[in-house]
């Protein structure tokens, strides 16, 4: 089972979806179905790469002359988390009827470049499938096509092909210390490169994923992101483009350059500390919704951060964790936000107690495993930075719910009435939180994976 | 040499931000082209005569002095990413021009603090 099924029929479905209008109901029903497809493919492939990665080596060269394609654990679980998210936000939006010819197309379009840059193992490739990436959620982040979108648009393409930039330069460095653009082989011949070096490339690489997670002194983009672009394309951003940021950081962190964040850790700790602490704090008593969710979106990316810097297989169980829980939170709360209904509040209830870490949603194991690694590292500070987050979590997400959604109730605003997809969503997240063996199984195992170092 | 290609890879990239600065979106554009070439100019430099000790493909007689001929592929990658993304910029600030008659960012953000002025408040939940 290569990792070229899921990649080959995602590329097939954008294809085929760039030459139909993707106005029509049957379209949108058939662009469901294809997503649907390349879900079953990367769980495909996930089934029978339990016994170690899935890899190939494209054109049939070896391993350090072509272009590896890897699907193992850290990558399929981002994966499957991805085409998840873009398939429950586009049956959204399906289900609230299409405004633009382009939009199935962009979304699978989307989806071929998240699965590319998750199950590839060539930092060059990476590079290559994240530009399509950034291409179709560019595109994305106009759909709507009015002023505010446009304006929303221009920011996130703005600030993220300035992180572009920074990467093509961390790449190239990369290439020029060790000779090679292949994971593995980076990873055996960072030992022999001068650390002083590789920390300036690590740096690089922080900048560029931390642009795209929306991490402390990189994050003033989101506000004006998050409140400006669609619902349904917010959920994607935040639910799935945003992971690509917290995939580079464990992918390039723990496997690619585990000896330089060893060294960093201590500025890691504190840019992650204060991003969730920044991001807690701004959330409070926000206009707009939008807003609330990207100064979450901060503050998640601040654990994420500082559960990479904590290190071992806890601290990186636990950023996985919290990614996890994050996007499904993010999604469900950015489809509501212009829904209204006893079944939609209950959904963002529901979602809003996930993000504050409230048992039994997927969010409570996140803070549950990032309270342990901070614990086992016997980091006192930390555990009192992501304490005081998640209190202040508490308080904003009880402040949105309050606001948004209590207070709104009975008022004829939109009410867009299809709330199946954030129920689904909220339902995913109560559910994994009841019963957590697959959420924390999947973690350990590819803390693990990644701690043995590549297969 | 590689101090003079160091050289211009900085100047590049610091014309590029300072561009990006710019509240002009047109500007901004060029700024972003300058900074994708600069990372591109960057990427090349890094294979100019590393010191491979084997040339790849025929032997001469002085291969240290042989380009790597990987990071010139991924930079002809790297040229047409760009091309297309600055084509996609091009047409956003195109469509932002006839929204709003400007490209200024400060037309922009007043438009967008009239839009939010207008739109109803949350009710303070107490």
């Amino acid at each position: 089972m290569t990792p070229v099924l899921p990649l080959g029929v995602a590329f097939a479905a954008a294809l085929a979806l760039t030459l139909l209008d993707g106005r029509r109901r049957w379209v949108g029903v058939l662009a469901i179905a294809l997503h649907g497809a390349t879900l079953a493919a990367l769980v495909l492939v996930a089934t029978h790469a339990a016994d170690g990665a899935a890899e190939t080596v494209t054109g049939g060269w070896p391993a350090g002359l072509g272009i590896r394609l890897r699907a193992d654990g850290l990558g399929l679980v981002f994966a499957v988390l991805a085409a998840v998210v873009l398939l429950l936000a586009l049956a959204d939006e399906v289900a609230l009827g299409i405004r633009s010819r382009w939009f199935p197309a962009l979304v699978a379009f989307l989806l071929v470049g998240l699965t590319g840059v998750f199950l590839t193992a060539d930092a060059f490739n990476f590079y290559v499938f994240f530009e399509i990436t950034m291409a179709a959620s560019f595109a994305l982040g106009s759909y709507g096509a009015t002023a505010r979108r446009l304006r929303a648009a221009w920011v996130f393409a703005a600030v993220n092909l300035v992180g572009s930039a920074f990467f093509l330069v961390g790449v190239g460095a990369l290439y020029h210390l060790t000779g090679t653009l292949d994971f593995p082989q980076i990873a055996a011949r960072a030992a022999a490169v001068e650390p002083g070096s590789l920390a300036l490339v690590g740096a690089i690489f922080l900048a560029a994923f931390g642009l795209k997670l929306g991490l402390f002194p990189f994050h003033a983009w989101a506000p004006a992101v998050y409140r400006g672009t669609d619902p349904a394309v917010a959920a994607v951003l935040a639910g799935a483009v945003a992971n690509v940021g917290s995939y580079g950081l464990l992918r390039f962190g723990v496997e690619v350059l585990p000896a330089t964040v060893a060294t960093g850790a201590p500025v890691l700790l504190v840019l992650g500390g204060l991003s969730a602490l920044y991001g807690g704090v701004l959330a409070r008593n926000r206009r707009q919704l939008g807003e609330t969710l990207a100064y979450s979106s901060i503050a998640q990316a601040g654990f994420v951060l500082a559960a990479i810097a904590v290190g071992g297989e806890a601290g990186v169980a636990a950023a996985i964790t919290v990614a996890i829980a994050s996007s499904l939170a993010k999604a469900a709360l950015f489809l509501l936000t212009t829904r209204r209904g006893a079944l939609g509040a209950v959904a963002f209830a529901a979602a809003a107690c996930s993000v504050a870490g409230l048992p039994p949603t997927a969010g409570f194991l996140a803070k549950l495993q990032l309270f342990r690694a901070a614990i086992l590292a016997g980091n006192a500070p930390l555990l009192a930075v992501v304490a005081g987050a998640s209190a202040l979590s508490f308080l904003y997400m009880f402040q949105a719910f309050q606001r948004h959604v209590w207070a709104a109730a009975g008022a004829d605003g939109e009410e867009r009435r299809p709330r199946a997809v954030p129920v689904i969503l909220a339902l995913g997240i109560v559910a994994l939180g009841a019963w957590p063996e697959p959420l924390l199984r999947a973690g350990a195992a590819v803390a693990r994976e990644l701690a043995r170092g590549a297969p | 040499m590689i101090l003079l290609a160091a050289l211009a890879v900085s100047v590049l990239f610091a014309a590029g931000i300072y561009l990006v600065l710019q509240p002009d979106a047109i500007r901004g554009i060029a700024g972003l082209l300058l900074l994708s070439n600069a990372a591109i100019l960057f990427l090349v430099v890094a294979g100019a005569g590393t010191g491979r000790r084997r040339a790849p493909v025929h032997p001469v007689e002085d291969a240290a002095a042989a380009a790597d001929p990987l990071p010139q592929a991924l930079a002809l990658t790297a040229i047409v990413i760009g091309f297309a993304t600055t084509a996609f910029l091009v047409a956003l600030v195109h469509r932002l021009q006839r929204a709003h008659d400007s490209v200024d960012a400060q037309d922009l953000a007043r438009a967008e603090e009239e839009e939010l002025e207008r739109e109803p408040r949350p009710e303070e939940g107490e």
